[in-house]
């Protein structure tokens, strides 16, 4: 379970709640990320870094309270920072100058990046205090070419914390915007981030529903996929083919789709927590509905494109070398291995497939579950002892009663292994019941002795005790993760204890939830 | 270091800036030198009312601003409408709550100091009359 305040668990269970989802969609170019060399800007505030313009961070990760005129609130929304400046994270850019009693800067601040290569991009975004609704109302943003100019767009008036400049920006590798007049006299002028494309946040006005479908199989019989699917409303056509001035030609395959799921807490103030950081994957604009539709996906499905191959038998090689294998031949960097594959050896040989499949066998050979977190982490994961409850899902939650459903038996488990690669051995353990079905794991060809394929056999046969399958049709609590313990109250009057394997968070102004969860039979 | 009038009705809506925190903490000097000119043994605290717009107050700023209130309140006996001081950390939210507390903490101290210093009785001073101890 995401790790959640006590004013969150008391707001998202409260009879009346206010639930909102925020989507941020960056139409940036996918060459953009990596490439600004230098970010230079004028003197900064102690509570500051620059480096944090481009970080993709877009909002500070605290309020930290500042002694500029009628700016610390005491509405419960600001904290006082840290002397350890390490400890405050995300806190953007801040300008050592205040503005003056007209929120005019006597001399202009600047911010200047850097880049190796020229790009191209439809517009520029500037985050500048979102979370206090302040913000430059005068400023502009220069574009270079080398040191020739190229671009120059002048904002006058401004009235956006987060502010988008379209127009073409091509050919630059330098970018600058220079900040005249705050929206406040006597502050600091703050930025939380320079995104070198158009990024598009989208709340209730725009967005006209999403859903996030995120699903485990404990014995890693498949890997299912994480998807997040949202549809905005597209009146202006913005996201049609045919409009010369649309986004429509800046979209790409793999632009980063951040949601965010909000609970309004008893203060007034919404509280939110990550439901997706994963990358687009299509998109499609319905022109009867005036709406657009994008799906994101994770890394798994970079995964799926790649293939892979190993028929030399390798030595001293571990379940963990190969999952690293896999992860750094795809270019996947966020992930984590459970550190128990470090002594499971095997040959390594794998005929060709792709390298979720290639995933896939290692998670089984090594009794894991393959979890893809919301930040987009992919997680091969042992799990041994049983968890503690995380929380309860009651009746009054719950729109219908729950369902349950079993699963057959297994009577017997029986797993096929390579020693001898030519000729495959199986081992079997039976269960107690006389009844029910034979499951067999066959063609892993990473497990490579009898003492391996009896692990795995008994790791398949405890995991199928797991049989009682709940699907819980309520409203739903965006904070509980795959893999978390729940308790799931029935109508007799007690509650049955079940590990959540699919979580479905629907949002069209309201959130409801399907929750599916396993658990062992009474 | 003149007594300046606490601030106890901060509200939810309202923005608390430099000259606030200076006045609690002169109000809190103010009631630490009074005690002192009367014989209290107290240690030399850490204040600071000089700040401006520019300043910025840190996590250990106002921890040691409730640890100043917990010091003076140590050497007196522990009011009833006292609430407690907090240990702040990072991300704790600070509310009009919280400058009330501040305000009227300091206040209350100042008006039991005063009571303290009243009833003070000094070694070999007769002191008679109504109510009053004979010795």
């Amino acid at each position: 379970m995401l790790s959640i305040s006590n004013e969150y668990k008391q707001a998202i269970y409260a009879p009346s709640r206010m639930v909102k989802v925020r989507v941020t969609f960056d139409i940036s170019e996918l060459t953009l990320d990596d490439d600004v060399v230098t970010t230079n800007t004028s003197s900064e505030f102690i509570i500051s870094d620059k480096q944090q313009l481009t970080d993709k961070q877009r909002e500070n990760t605290f309020n930290y309270a500042t002694l500029e005129d009628d700016r610390f609130k005491l509405d419960g929304s600001f904290s006082f920072a840290d002397e350890n400046i390490n400890n405050n994270k995300i806190v953007g850019w801040c300008s050592e100058k205040l503005s003056d009693n007209d929120g005019v800067f006597q001399e202009n601040l600047l911010l200047t990046f850097n880049f190796n290569k020229f790009h191209s991009s439809g517009g520029i975004t500037i985050s500048f205090d979102v979370i206090n609704n302040e913000y430059a109302t005068d400023f502009e943003v220069q574009a270079f070419n080398n040191e020739l100019l190229v671009l120059k767009v002048e904002v006058v008036d401004n009235q956006d914390a987060r502010s988008i400049i379209f127009d073409e920006f091509s050919n630059f590798n330098k970018i600058q915007v220079i900040i005249k007049k705050w929206s406040k006299p006597n502050h600091r002028a703050r930025v939380a981030e320079v995104d070198f494309g158009i990024t598009q946040v989208y709340t209730d006005e725009k967005l006209v529903s999403c859903s996030l479908v995120e699903e485990v199989d404990l014995m890693s019989s498949t890997i299912p996929v994480s998807e997040f699917t949202f549809t905005v409303e597209n009146s202006d056509k913005a996201f049609n083919i045919l409009n010369p001035y649309g986004i429509y030609k800046y979209l790409q395959e793999r632009q980063k789709i951040v949601a965010e799921l909000g609970v309004e807490l008893e203060n007034g103030i919404i509280e939110y927590y990550p439901l997706c950081n994963f990358l687009l994957r299509d998109w499609i604009s319905d022109e009867g509905s005036l709406t657009t539709t994008f799906t994101a996906r994770t890394n798994l499905d970079l995964m799926e494109t790649i293939d892979y191959e190993n028929e030399v038998a390798k030595l001293d090689y571990s379940l963990y070398q190969i999952a690293y294998d896999l992860f750094t031949m795809c270019g996947i960097s966020n992930f984590e291995i459970d550190e128990n594959l470090l002594t499971v050896f095997t040959n390594g040989i794998i005929s060709k497939t792709n390298c979720k499949e290639a995933l896939q066998m290692v998670a089984i050979a090594g009794c894991c579950t393959v979890i893809v977190t919301r930040e987009n982490k992919i997680k091969l994961q042992q799990i041994k002892q049983i968890p503690n409850i995380v929380d309860e899902i009651d009746l009054e939650n719950m729109y219908i009663d729950p369902q349950i459903q079993l699963e057959k038996a297994t009577k017997t488990v029986r797993v096929q292994f390579y020693e001898d690669m030519e000729n495959p051995d199986f081992v079997e353990v039976n269960k107690n019941n006389s009844q029910g079905d034979v499951l067999s794991l066959e063609n892993n060809t990473l497990i490579n002795s009898r003492e391996h394929a009896l692990t795995v056999a008994n790791w398949i046969s405890a995991v199928k005790n797991n049989r009682a399958i709940y699907t819980i049709d309520w409203r739903g609590n965006g904070a509980h993760e795959l893999n978390d313990i729940v308790s799931i109250e029935n109508i007799f009057g007690n509650s049955n204890r079940g590990i959540i394997t699919k979580n479905q968070l629907n949002y069209e102004g309201y959130l409801s939830a399907i929750t599916e969860a396993r658990g062992e039979v009474n | 270091m003149e007594w300046i009038e606490p601030k106890t009705d901060w509200l939810p809506t309202d923005a608390i800036n430099y000259d606030d925190f200076n006045r609690i903490e002169n109000n809190i000097s103010y009631t630490l030198n009074y005690l002192k000119q009367n014989y209290f043994l107290l240690p030399q605290l850490n204040i600071v009312t000089n700040r401006t717009n520019r300043s910025i107050d840190y996590l250990s700023s106002i921890n040691r601003i409730e640890a100043n209130l917990e010091i003076i309140k140590g050497k007196l006996a522990t009011p009833i409408d006292w609430q407690d001081t907090k240990k702040w950390e990072i991300n704790n939210k600070f509310s009009y709550e919280d400058a009330n507390r501040l305000e009227e903490s300091i206040r209350i101290l100042r008006e039991i100091s005063s009571l303290a210093v009243e009833n003070y009785s000094y070694c070999g001073v007769p002191i008679c009359g109504e109510g009053g101890l004979i010795y």
